[in-house]
């Protein structure tokens, strides 16, 4: 049964899997939300209401995995300048497999390289939160989660077309 | 031409998810906010495609569940007219098949009532509190059972008929239940979590991922589809679903009990309106069939129930003041229970007599 006074009880899974659809790594995606949870007990929002801890655990977790994601697309790119004998050996998958790898690490490249508040409105909603919960996350007035996600799918869908050209 | 009356992108968009009536009278009447929320929702649709195939379709295991149902998977907006058709995006994200999942027994028969229950969904959308955010036609009040001929679905459906009519593709995994390690990698995998249920013996949990069909159509010189139809698709959100089954002492289940999420089911270059009733008009599926879904008044808001013709009963019920259905008799050969709640459906079955099927879920 789950403790509902447990923070990590409440939020661990929901918060693993938005940090593992940015970072698709299951090992990295428990660490962000781990973190994020450990720096919940002190923050503005401890003792507030579950929504407002929602809400901020959320944004949280989205951001780390962003800067995460950044973080790891800088060092690959580094090791790809240096060449490929530095990288993992890719592994033989069917093709079908492999074009759906790709296709996922395009859709994370794109994604990080959106605005922050762009990235982290098209994650939240499109993981199933509603428009109150994105706006709460992301600290705007209800109304504009609309603009917000307009703008974020078309900067998204550009520069997915781009990518892809 | 765009003037001041008219809304903004953000509230366009906003439309797509909560429709407001003022929007829906605007855009009657302005071409050019039609064409602005056909980008609109053009762009969603792929943005929700995309981010839905981050959901990796590694094999799940205790240590590695998958991250929750997208509910931009099944936001495909509905909001599209016939004068201004959508890019239909129609690309394939289909997994292969996982290697090491365990599946459970019974998997197959599952598979083939979840194709059934497709094609009845494919003519009566149904609703939920998900469904509501994106248009005010589809929200589901009830469900209501169509006798299927089982046996001789197949042969009276012609297949390659059908697939004259246009393509399907699909996004995520659509091969069925996999064995997962408790309630939370069902929940990551599902979206739902399973019903807990008294359990006298090992207990198994089984979940679905939600998947996505869609069925585009193309006219041809042969193929009846009138040119108007198209390139429009019609997407069915098939809801992640997970389960509890109760093995018995022979490894046989003797109780299982689960629950499913909301079912969508939209359309892009067309009404969703047209397309129905152009396919009921198409003798490529059983008359049986089509006259029953045909014969559904409030077809937006009914859930189709795909029960063998002939065979099992059924009865109208009521499980904690909700709507619902029990399946078979006191024999306790086999019987179902379902009702919904706000959209999801719950179930519970196995091999006992429906009414103390009906008493477990009255204490669920």
């Amino acid at each position: 049964m789950q403790d509902p006074t447990d923070p990590f009880a409440v939020h661990y899974g929901r918060l693993t899997a938005l940090a593992r659809r940015v970072l698709g790594r299951a090992d990295e995606a428990e660490e962000v939300a781990a973190d994020a949870l450990a720096r919940l007990p002190g923050s503005a929002v401890e003792g507030r209401a579950p929504s407002d801890v929602t809400a901020w655990l959320n944004r949280v977790t989205v951001n780390l995995a962003l800067n995460r994601l950044r973080s790891r697309q800088r060092h690959d790119a580094r090791v790809a300048a240096v060449g490929p004998s530095l990288g993992p050996a890719s592994p033989e998958t069917p093709e079908e497999a492999v074009t759906r790898a790709d296709e996922r690490d395009r859709v994370r490249l794109v994604l990080a390289d959106l605005p922050d508040r762009q990235a982290m409105a098209l994650l939240l909603r499109h993981a199933g939160q509603s428009y109150a919960e994105v706006a709460a996350a992301l600290g705007v007035a209800e109304g504009s989660v609309g603009v917000l996600l307009a703008r974020g799918e078309r900067a998204f869908r550009r520069a997915w077309e781009r990518n892809d050209d | 031409m765009t003037d001041l009356t008219c809304p903004t992108t953000g509230t366009l968009r906003g439309h797509l998810d909560h429709p407001v009536a003022e929007v829906e009278a605007h855009l009657d009447g302005c071409d050019a906010c039609r064409d602005t929320i056909v980008t609109v929702a053009d762009n969603a649709g792929t943005t929700a495609r995309l981010i839905a195939a981050l959901d990796a379709p590694p094999v799940p295991g205790p240590q590695d569940p998958r991250p929750s149902a997208p509910i931009g998977a099944k936001s495909v907006p509905a909001r599209v007219r016939p004068r201004s058709r959508a890019r239909a995006t129609a690309e394939s994200t289909r997994p292969a098949t996982r290697p090491g999942v365990r599946r459970p027994r019974g998997r197959r028969a599952l598979v083939g009532i979840g194709a059934v229950v497709a094609v009845a969904l494919a003519f009566t959308p149904v609703g939920s509190t998900a469904v509501a955010q994106l248009a005010d036609a589809f929200r589901a009040d009830r469900v209501q059972p169509i006798e299927l001929d089982l046996a001789n679905l197949a042969a009276a459906t012609d297949l390659e008929g059908l697939a004259e009519l246009g393509t399907v593709t699909w996004d995520g995994d659509h091969t069925g239940p996999t064995e997962v390690a408790d309630a939370a990698a069902a929940l990551a995998i599902a979206g739902v979590e399973p019903l807990a249920i008294p359990a006298d013996g090992p207990t198994t949990t089984l979940a679905v991922a939600p998947t996505t069909a869609t069925i585009t159509l193309r006219a041809t010189a042969t193929n009846g589809v009138p040119a108007e139809l198209d390139g429009a698709a019609m997407v069915m959100a098939l809801p992640g679903a997970a389960a509890t089954m109760v093995a018995s002492d022979g490894g046989m289940p003797s109780l299982v009990a689960g629950r499913a999420g909301a079912v969508t089911v939209s359309a892009t270059g067309a009404e969703l309106a047209d397309i129905r009733e152009f396919l009921l008009g198409r003798d490529e599926l059983p008359a049986a069939l089509r006259a029953q879904l045909a014969a559904i008044e409030d077809w937006r808001h009914t859930l189709p129930l795909p029960v063998p013709a002939g065979g099992i009963g059924w009865d109208e019920i009521t499980v904690g003041g909700h709507d619902g259905l029990a399946f078979g008799d006191d024999s306790g050969l086999a019987g179902v229970v379902m009702w919904q709640v706000d959209g999801v459906i719950h179930g519970v079955a196995g091999p006992r007599p429906v009414s103390e099927l009906r008493d477990i879920a009255e204490g669920l």
